[in-house]
């Protein structure tokens, strides 16, 4: 969907051309602890080009009112629980995100040259080209990366090990302690998957998110770039970090001066490091024991003592998921 | 709200806009008389003066083939209120104990309004009141209201669980003036009726007493027009259908309120939404999307009054010769016989220099004064009833004349700001809607607690830290909240001295999944002196932390 062109102002224009939904399936471009899996792989074991589109979701942060509409959105089409809240001195919502609150408007006032700014930064998952959370988890198929650049869970493998939470540049993902699984946002994959914009697009009444394919929304980020320098905003930025190949989430920061003030790491960084360490270990990783033990090894050596629940430590055969996901055939998503 | 006021909801209005009569009208003819306003300068369109033929239309909907002409349409079925009917006096004389009973109808009334305190005397001075709604109020519970004793309240209570908007049809107006139509989405709970089941049946309960009984001037019950497929519940569709009026010598439904007349051959439930359900059909129910101006007008989607115009006062946006003023974003352009465009305020053909570009009023021109305010012609500056400074334009008449003071208000106020030394305001938050979203989850976890927002500065000299409870009262009551001390309200300087601001939200009461202080326990029992609308955006108060 490319954004409708009526809400934009004058001067930013619209994206070249409408995303089309994917086709026969999502295609699966990285899969958590699972080197060598069906997708045909570069000779460093790097992913191979893409087939399909790349999406992003583009943030303009100039744009956002603070209606939190987002918010409720996300929890109704993901179907996440009621929290219980209370006012702490603020008009943000929830202290932090949760396993029932993938996406949270963070807002805060700063004064820049005696001048209030009202900063409000919807904090959710940026799905990164080059993903920490995947690279640092232990359990095959956990966590998986689409060819749109979808970064998604998957609870059914996921152990409960929790290395994805410190493996992310963005202190995203949430444990939940009763199911020993870890919550993101999936960026409305289901929906993705059927040709329609995330839920949070869809509902935002000022327009101040926009969906399309990754090239549309540089694109337009450009324009709207342009918009603001000529409103006076000199230090507006794109927030597409190299460090870590970019994000499918981006946005547009009219101060882009002030990063640490909308809580924006300015140089955010994720490598195949732990992806390189399971390669090295790969004899282990056909083993649903080897898995577990090596899964429990690295919990052990982040967390120190916590038993995974058994059941998560299952299924040797996430590669097999993998491939019939490869085919177009399954998703390997379960719930979520 | 914008659909509601159409529909007369404010007092003083007829559906359409049209005038309540006045005793002094005694007559049709005096009535029509005084309402037909007369254009001023030749070459007006002076749209108004239109205004018998909406009248009788809307007799004739009303009460069909029992009037015309010999009984002046049926005229002097309509009540002539001697005294206004406003928020404010409606609740004036429930606590003056003259009122009996009330019915409240999807109405929270005990929080909307100002001074709940005096309020909740009102409200126990009822005999009965009926709340009509799908949830139970704090109105409909107004004896479990804080610091209330049930035992002191003997007003019976009557409570009829009513359908919630997505548990029917119908349509919403939005304020773009788009009648915009919808379907049921889910069914109601059980024992749980539509407003119009219970209003029909209050409606026939009441005629079949008038019928067995008979009773002083029954005329205007028993003539209502009530033909409908099942009298006992309308369809909303057989009531937009009255509501857009039709044809009585063909039985057609019409397509504009250009077909209205004057002489009883015509009926429309309000005539802006003639055209909103024609013989084509359901025009609030299109959903069509194209645009080929590129404005923004989508006349193919849903109705919108009048007439399916988008912009009201379109003609002003082109010049003497019919020529956008901004050439970039026209409203309407004539071509040299046409207009295109939005639907023009004028006739698709008449020459842009035939009239006025302002076709509602009797001079054809935008006003700078008015004669139709009570403290006109021309505005002026009033100071709020309590407000931190004198009124420096004039001390002697700080604030409006012409308010109407209700008795015992003038001891409810601060007597300047020794006492109250902070402003106070009430507004909503995007969160919420009013009050019902007080049952909503989702929203509720967005915006979860009663709160004062409390400027940075005040919070400092008042040693209160962000997060902590505070208390803010006025002179007529208090609240207490989480403070959420912001930089985002600056002190004002008001003629040379510093004044604070603190402001509170309304949507939280003693009901529903969050419960929290009622703001308008502070506001002021006082209205606008044209108006009516209370004075909820400034007044005086204290605040302390908790």
């Amino acid at each position: 969907m490319a954004p409708d062109e009526s809400l934009l102002a004058p001067d930013e224009g619209v994206p070249a051309q409408a995303a089309q939904a994917p086709q026969g399936g999502l295609r699966i471009r990285r899969i958590s602890a699972t080197p060598g899996h069906s997708l045909e792989l570069g000779p460093d074991g790097a992913p191979a080009p893409r087939t399909g589109p790349e999406y992003a979701k583009l943030i303009d942060i100039s744009r956002c009112i603070g209606c939190k509409g987002c918010e409720v959105a996300c929890k109704e089409w993901n179907e996440l629980g009621v929290e219980p809240t209370e006012n702490f001195g603020s008009m943000q919502s929830h202290r932090d995100l949760s396993p029932d609150t993938w996406l949270l408007m963070r807002f805060n006032e700063i004064e820049i040259d005696d001048d209030l700014q009202w900063l409000i930064k919807k904090d959710a998952c940026l799905h990164c080209e080059e993903p920490g959370c995947l690279y640092a988890c232990p359990a095959p198929g956990a966590i998986v990366q689409y060819e749109n650049g979808i970064v998604d869970f998957n609870q059914e493998q996921c152990i409960g090990c929790q290395l994805c939470v410190s493996g992310c540049p963005f202190d995203i993902p949430r444990f939940n302690p009763e199911s020993k699984k870890v919550f993101k946002c999936n960026m409305c994959i289901d929906r993705v998957e059927a040709g329609l914009e995330p839920a949070c697009v869809k509902t935002c009444p000022t327009n101040a998110i926009s969906w399309g394919t990754k090239e549309d929304m540089l694109r337009l980020a450009e324009k709207k770039l342009e918009g603001l320098a000529a409103r006076g905003f000199e230090n507006a930025t794109l927030y597409d970090p190299s460090g870590v190949g970019g994000t499918h989430m981006m946005y547009v920061v009219p101060h882009g001066d002030q990063l640490e003030e909308y809580d924006l790491p300015a140089d955010p960084t994720a490598a195949p490091g732990a992806l390189a360490t399971l390669g090295s270990l790969r004899q282990l990783g056909a083993s649903a024991l080897g898995l577990g033990l090596l899964a429990t090894a690295l919990h052990y050596l982040g967390f120190g003592p916590q038993e995974p629940e058994p059941e998560g430590v299952q299924s040797g055969t996430g590669a097999g998921t993998a491939d019939g996901e490869a085919d177009g055939e399954a998703d390997p998503r379960t719930d979520a | 709200m914008q659909g509601a006021t159409d529909h007369a909801i404010v007092a003083g209005i007829l559906p359409g806009y049209l005038s309540v009569p006045s005793p002094a009208q005694t007559s049709l003819a005096s009535h029509l008389a005084e309402s037909t306003p007369k254009p001023l300068v030749p070459d007006t369109v002076n749209y108004w003066g239109n205004y018998p033929k909406f009248l009788i239309s809307l007799l004739k909907a009303w009460f069909g083939d029992t009037v015309g002409p010999e009984n002046e349409y049926g005229y002097h079925y309509l009540a002539k209120p001697a005294g206004d009917a406003t928020w404010l006096s409606m609740w004036d004389q429930a606590h003056q104990g003259k009122l009996e009973g009330l019915v409240a109808l999807g109405f929270n009334p005990l929080l909307a309004g100002p001074d709940v305190p005096r309020l909740l005397q009102a409200m126990a001075n009822l005999k009965w009141k009926v709340v009509i709604d799908p949830f139970m109020l704090d109105s409909a519970e107004f004896w479990r209201a804080p610091d209330v004793d049930p035992a002191d309240i003997q007003t019976e209570v009557l409570f009829l669980p009513a359908t919630h908007w997505v548990e029917r049809a119908g349509s919403f107006t939005n304020s773009g003036r788009w009648a915009q139509w919808k379907e049921q989405a889910i069914d109601p709970p059980d024992g749980v009726r539509s407003d119009t089941w219970i209003l029909s049946e209050l409606f026939w309960r009441v005629k079949e007493l008038y019928e067995e009984e008979g009773g002083a001037y029954h005329e205007p019950i028993l003539n209502l027009q009530w033909n409908y497929l099942n009298p006992r519940e309308p369809r909303l569709e057989e009531l937009a259908q009255e509501i857009n009026g039709s044809d009585l010598r063909t039985g057609e439904l019409l397509s504009s309120f250009g077909q209205l007349r004057d002489d009883g051959t015509t009926t429309s439930g309000n005539w802006l939404y003639t055209g909103s359900f024609t013989e084509e059909g359901n025009m609030m129910a299109r959903r069509g999307t194209d645009d080929p101006s590129g404005m923004g007008f989508h006349h193919d989607w849903g109705f919108s009054w009048p007439a399916n115009r988008r912009v009201l006062y379109n003609r002003a946006s082109a010049d003497a010769d019919g020529q956008p003023w901004d050439a970039s974003r026209p409203g309407i352009r004539w071509t040299g016989d046409k207009w295109i465009g939005d639907v023009p305020d004028y006739g698709p053909t008449t020459p842009p220099d035939q009239a006025g570009a302002f076709i509602m009023t009797e001079e054809g021109v935008a006003r700078l004064f008015t004669t139709y305010l009570v403290d006109g012609p021309f505005s002026e500056h009033y100071e709020p009833v309590e407000s931190p400074t004198p009124n420096i334009l004039h001390e002697d008449v700080p604030t409006n004349p012409l308010i109407h003071w209700y008795d015992g208000v003038r001891e409810t106020l601060a007597n300047g700001r020794d006492d109250y030394p902070y402003v106070c305001t009430v507004y909503r938050v995007v969160e919420r809607e009013h009050f019902v979203t007080s049952n909503v989850p989702y929203l509720v976890e967005l915006m979860p607690d009663f709160f004062v927002e409390v400027p940075y500065g005040l919070a400092e000299e008042k040693g209160i830290e962000n997060g902590e409870q505070v208390r803010v009262w006025s002179k007529r009551g208090e609240v207490q909240g989480v403070a959420v001390v912001t930089k985002r309200i600056k002190p004002l300087i008001v003629n040379g001295e510093t004044c604070w601001t603190v402001g509170v939200p309304v949507h939280w009461g003693f009901k529903g999944i969050t419960t929290g202080s009622m703001a308008n326990n502070l506001t002021p029992f006082v209205g606008d002196a044209n108006t009516s609308c209370p004075e909820f955006k400034a007044f005086l108060v204290n605040m302390e932390k908790a």
